[in-house]
């Protein structure tokens, strides 16, 4: 069933799928729905579970590396390890252990497995501008985001495509700071 | 080595400025990825097109919230200038920016929220777009997603009133 987005108040079926804007009887919204094959799936009934007990393997057939004794299906495409059914995840098109998997995720080789990246670029911009407001934290915030723009630079920086000109720019910035922090510096310490 | 996710992700919707949560829509080779990023850091959701069940699109308030802001602020600050002693020259030059930001609110119409719905979550992917912008890329969506799973055929499609017919 397709409710309004706004009041939940359920629409006729000729108010889906028009690709044209369509108002709710009863809240008056204006709304488009574009409803799709996969609403109407129903849930495929699945198989019942593998089991993990010794399935007679054969002479000269592999047998999985975690599951001595079970038949194994394919090899890891990151190890070479042989795994069963049971142990193999395919993840698009590739066949992996878990452990891979869990590596992968952790060392963020694969990056479609990624749901958050810090925008180190971001952060030295940030310090580099917003302390310019009250002046006198840029002699230790300069210096910071210059660490920042040095240290992070080679870290990939977004799953999407992202330039580097926020370090280039906080880079510069601080630098410029710095300089003007040193000019400042010796002029006093000149006069004095 | 894992050599997957070597693909490019190509730009749908995105916003040159946001002021707390920049969202941004990108396709990938079989899927659809919304990026949100704060100050430090960025968030991924990724959408199977195979497993989109609907997108749909609503008018949001916001619309009206802004021009009413905005031709508040204008009439206020017009009344300043007019009633003021002297030619009140600031109270005039902050009228005609409220103003011009009332008419160029009017002049890209009305503003739209886009949803995504699978099996188990709805999800916003756009807010604060104008309607235009908005049903264009609703309609980018449903071919993508009619590349992948096909058109719902009217004759097939079971009465959404009824699930059980």
């Amino acid at each position: 069933m397709i409710g309004c987005p706004n009041c939940r108040a359920i629409q006729p079926d000729d108010a889906v799928n028009t690709d044209e804007l369509s108002w709710c009887p009863v809240c008056d919204t204006e709304f488009r729905i574009d409803v799709f094959p996969a609403l109407y799936l129903k849930p495929e009934h699945q198989a019942p579970g593998d089991s993990i007990i010794n399935d007679g393997i054969h002479h000269g057939q592999a047998e999985c590396f975690c599951h001595p004794g079970k038949r194994a299906v394919a090899p890891c495409s990151s190890c070479g390890r042989m795994l069963c059914s049971l142990c193999q995840v395919g993840v698009h098109g590739q066949s992996l252990c878990m452990s891979c998997l869990e590596s992968g995720k952790e060392k963020k080789k694969i990056s479609f497995l990624e749901n958050r990246r810090t925008l180190y670029d971001n952060i030295a911009l940030l310090l580099s501008l917003l302390p310019v407001l009250v002046i006198f934290p840029t002699l230790i915030t300069a210096p910071v985001a210059i660490y920042v723009c040095l240290r992070y630079w080679r870290t990939p920086l977004s799953v999407i495509p992202r330039t580097r000109i926020r370090f280039v720019a906080a880079f510069l910035f601080s630098m410029g700071q710095i300089v003007i922090w040193f000019l400042f510096i010796s002029e006093r310490v000149n006069l004095l | 080595m894992i050599k997957a996710g070597k693909f490019k992700y190509e730009k749908l919707h995105s916003k040159w400025f946001c002021v707390f949560i920049n969202r941004k829509l990108w396709l990938g080779p079989d899927h659809l990825l919304v990026s949100e990023a704060v100050i430090s850091h960025e968030r991924y959701k990724r959408f199977s097109l195979n497993d989109i069940q609907v997108v749909f699109l609503k008018h949001s308030i916001s619309y009206c919230i802004w021009n009413t802001v905005w031709g508040l602020l204008a009439s206020l600050f017009g009344l300043i200038f007019l009633f003021s002693s002297g030619a009140n020259s600031f109270a005039g030059a902050l009228a005609g920016g409220f103003l011009i930001a009332l008419l160029i609110n009017i002049y890209h119409g009305p503003v739209c929220v886009l949803y995504l719905q699978t099996a188990v979550q709805v999800q916003k992917i756009t807010a604060f777009t104008r309607r235009k912008k908005a049903l264009r890329l609703m309609d980018h969506i449903k071919k993508l997603v009619e590349q992948e799973q096909g058109a719902v055929q009217k004759s097939v499609r079971p009465n959404l009133l009824n699930p059980d017919s």
